[in-house]
C-alpha cells in the first residue's frame, strides 16, 4: 500500500509524492504531510490544484 | 596492419535495470560512472460526478537530482457547468507506478440529468504523467536524491454522482552497466 505525502513549502503544496522514509519525514517537520484520498488541504495552505475543492455545478434541466 | 575500434568494446560489463518506487535516495554502485534514467510523473486524478463533485487532483512530479523532472498529469477537470452528471460509477483503480491518469466516474455510464449519455465526453480521465529520459554522469558511491510523484487525488462524488479514481503513481527506471 502506497503512503501518500503532500510536500508543503511556505504554506503551499508544491508536490505530492509516495513512500517517503519515516526518518526523512521526522527530519523535516511540517514539510511532509501524509494524506489519503479525500483529504482536505488545511485552511491557509494553497493546494495548487493538487486537492481541488467541491464546485457547485448547474443543472441543465 | 593493425586496426582499432573506438570506443573499444567492453564485453566485460553487464547491464542492470531497476525501478525505484519508494524512498528518497539511491547510492551509485561501484564502478558505475553513467546511468540512464527514465522518470514517470504521477497520473492526474479522475473527476467525480454529481452536484458539488470535485475535479481530479494534479499528479505529483517525479524528480531525480541532475535529471529532467517528469511533471504529473493534470487532473480531469470538473467541466459539469453545463450538465449535472448523475449515475456515474466509479471505474477500476489505476495500476500503481504506471503514471496513468485516473478514470472519471462518467467513464462508466454517467448520464446527464436530462438523460443524455455522457460517456465519450472528453476529458474522461486524468492526464498521464510525463515520461522523461536523461543520461547522467555519476560518481560511484555518491547518493542521489529523488522523489516519486503520487497519483493525483480522486475527485469526490457529489449528489447522485460517484467518485473518480486516483491517478497512478510514477516511478524511476535506472539502467547502468557494471
Amino acid at each position: 500500500m502506497e503512503k501518500l505525502f503532500a510536500v508543503i513549502e511556505n504554506n503551499k503544496v508544491v508536490n505530492v509524492v509516495i513512500n517517503v522514509e519515516d526518518e526523512i519525514v521526522a527530519e523535516n517537520p511540517g514539510k511532509y504531510i501524509e494524506y489519503t484520498n479525500g483529504w482536505t488541504c488545511p485552511d491557509g495552505v494553497d493546494d495548487s490544484d493538487f486537492f481541488p475543492k467541491p464546485v457547485k455545478v448547474e443543472s441543465a434541466q | 596492419m593493425g586496426t582499432s575500434v573506438f570506443p573499444a568494446p567492453n564485453t566485460s560489463k553487464t547491464s542492470y535495470k531497476l525501478s525505484l518506487t519508494s524512498g528518497t535516495s539511491w547510492t551509485v554502485p561501484s564502478n558505475v560512472t553513467q546511468i540512464n534514467v527514465t522518470l514517470v510523473g504521477g497520473g492526474g486524478g479522475g473527476a467525480g460526478s454529481g452536484t458539488s463533485s470535485t475535479a481530479g487532483g494534479v499528479g505529483g512530479t517525479t524528480t531525480l537530482t541532475g535529471a529532467t523532472s517528469a511533471v504529473g498529469g493534470n487532473g480531469c477537470v470538473n467541466y459539469f457547468s453545463v450538465f449535472t452528471v448523475q449515475n456515474g460509477a466509479t471505474g477500476a483503480a489505476s495500476t500503481p507506478n504506471t503514471g496513468k491518469g485516473g478514470l472519471s466516474s462518467i467513464e462508466y455510464g454517467g448520464a446527464s440529468s436530462a438523460g443524455a449519455a455522457m460517456t465519450g465526453y472528453q476529458p474522461s480521465r486524468g492526464e498521464d504523467g510525463q515520461i522523461i529520459t536523461s543520461t547522467l554522469a555519476v560518481t560511484p558511491g555518491n547518493s542521489i536524491t529523488y522523489s516519486i510523484g503520487a497519483g493525483g487525488t480522486a475527485g469526490s462524488g457529489g449528489t447522485s454522482g460517484a467518485a473518480g479514481q486516483a491517478g497512478a503513481s510514477g516511478r524511476i527506471d535506472i539502467e547502468y552497466w557494471a
